[in-house]
């Protein structure tokens, strides 16, 4: 009896380390491999339940549907996809992702692909939501079902009849309009989770999805005293002040999106969902000033009540300066 | 326009009934969910009104600028006016410098009037402060702005003041508002 109940906790202590593996290793993939990720992150908004979440007229709630974030392991696995779920009330699990994305559409090519370092699996990334376009090498990983795109060539589909005509487009591609890289470590006295990485701002033509990463998984609540703030700067008509500027609030009630524009806060017409290291705004380019360049920067701060050793840091990307975005 | 209209309007109800303020309180959600803009007036005698129109909470601590802060003298009988206004903020270190965690921004609350003359106090002040005078007649007003920004580090968020002092003639008085950015939104604080 003994020995089967000893053989019993093996087997969890196994697992618990098995599981513990995946979840170091998910930072890399995050960084890395996103656009499984942004799809996910493209359903509807659900209102928490657990937090007090309300909905008004420039506020968006955390949305509790999970963003994915995609581990390296994943390429050595092609018929499966490992992920990281986290929303306000399912803090951390790792879970196998849908096998199929029926409603991927081709893309276009990305005219800068994420860093990408060999044998990680990350070069095979994207950077786009409908990421399977010819940035992708064929033969690389991407999930089943996952077919569409320019470069449906391989053996499953020969003989096929062409598709007939739908009367339905499909949905415009995002392409990358920056993606700008941040060095890890310079955050000062921080956790990990304000150390900025990277800014993605892509664009299907009319809404811009801005994507930022992370060094370390974000809470879904900071800790009481602890506040945290991420931001990104639209500068359209001077060099001093932004015009624009997506913002989130973080604190021990949860987080919080808002769109400052020149009059002021503004409604938030858009979406803001939050998953692992990253943090996604969409809103209409409208929202933004319109579809027209734009000189961006991006902050991380954060800071707490610590007593006595207050801790504040942050970040910024790019470090000095601002980068170009041409939707 | 309208809003320092009515702010006016109410400021010289108040000079009339003396009374402290504030007075008004007109939702505003240009600063920032839950916000709302107060006046702070102050009958000066003989007719004449000094007022502050600012916000209650500035929200969210995104950095940004909020514009929509007046100091405004009213002279009832074409006196001249000399209106000062000094504004300066608790987050401060010793040394002057801003508390870290605040951002390190530069200007946090600043004289946003070309009409208006201009000083701050040196910056080995640990209380540093904006001091701006403007001269007119009938009405002068002086406009200001204010980072919507805190340090983590201070629970109680950061507090702005902002105190006019008019002079009317022989005559003057002064007003002081505060507004605070907070450290956190968390239900008790909304």
């Amino acid at each position: 009896m003994s020995r089967r109940i000893c053989r019993i906790a093996a087997v969890a202590a196994l697992a618990v380390l098995s599981t513990g593996c995946v979840t170091q290793s998910l930072p890399e993939g995050a960084l890395e491999d996103r656009s499984e990720d942004l799809g996910v992150a493209a359903a509807p908004l659900h209102v928490g339940e657990a937090r007090r979440v309300v909905l008004d007229d420039h506020r968006a709630p955390v949305q509790r549907q999970p963003i994915r974030v995609t581990a390296a392991e994943a390429s050595e696995a092609p018929s499966e996809r490992v992920g990281l779920v986290r929303d306000a009330s399912d803090r951390r699990g790792v879970v196998e992702t849908p096998a199929s994305e029926p409603d991927k559409a081709p893309a276009a090519t990305p005219e800068r692909r994420p860093r990408a370092e060999p044998g990680t699996g990350a070069e095979r990334g994207t950077g786009s939501e409908q990421g399977t376009g010819s940035a992708t090498p064929r033969g690389a990983n991407r999930p089943r079902g996952d077919r569409s795109g320019a470069d449906r060539t391989d053996g499953d589909d020969k003989g096929a009849q062409p598709a007939p005509a739908t009367p339905t487009p499909p949905a415009p591609a995002y392409r990358t309009a920056a993606d700008v890289s941040d060095p890890e470590g310079d955050r000062g006295r921080a956790p990990a989770y304000a150390d900025l990485r990277r800014v993605l701002i892509e664009s299907d033509g009319a809404n811009a999805r801005v994507s930022i990463v992370v060094a370390g998984r974000l809470p879904a609540t900071l800790a009481e005293g602890e506040v945290q703030g991420i931001g990104v700067d639209f500068y359209r008509t001077n060099d001093r002040e932004s015009d624009y500027q997506l913002f989130a609030d973080g604190g021990s009630t949860g987080w919080e999106a808002y769109l400052h524009t020149p009059s002021g806060i503004g409604r938030f017409e858009g979406s803001f969902r939050m998953g692992g290291q990253m943090l996604v705004f969409e809103v209409p380019w409208s929202s933004l000033g319109g579809r027209k360049a734009a000189d961006v920067s991006a902050f991380v701060d954060w800071s707490a009540q610590d007593r006595p050793f207050n801790r504040t840091g942050g970040d910024r990307a790019p470090d000095q300066g601002r980068f170009r975005v041409l939707p | 326009m309208t809003r320092v209209l009515t702010g006016l309007l109410a400021a010289a109800v108040a000079g009339a009934l003396f009374v402290a303020a504030p007075l008004v309180a007109a939702p505003k959600g240009a600063a920032g969910y839950n916000t709302s803009d107060l006046t702070y007036a102050e009958g000066c005698g003989d007719g004449n009104v000094l007022a502050i129109n600012a916000p209650e909470k500035l929200w969210p601590p995104n950095h940004k600028y909020y514009e929509d802060i007046h100091a405004v003298a009213t002279g009832a009988e074409g006196e001249a006016i000399t209106l000062t206004t000094t504004g300066w903020h608790d987050q401060y270190a010793e040394d002057g410098t801003e508390l870290n965690g605040s951002g390190n921004t530069t200007r946090d609350i600043y004289v946003d009037d070309h009409e208006a003359d201009w000083i701050t106090t040196d910056d080995d002040d640990p209380d540093p402060q904006v001091i701006a005078v403007e001269h007119g007649t009938g009405e002068v007003q002086t406009d200001w702005a204010a980072r919507a920004e805190r340090s983590g580090r201070d629970m109680e968020g950061r507090t702005y003041q902002l105190r006019a002092d008019a002079q009317f003639g022989d005559d003057s008085c002064s007003v002081t508002a505060a507004f605070t950015v907070p450290h956190d939104m968390r239900p008790s604080k909304r």
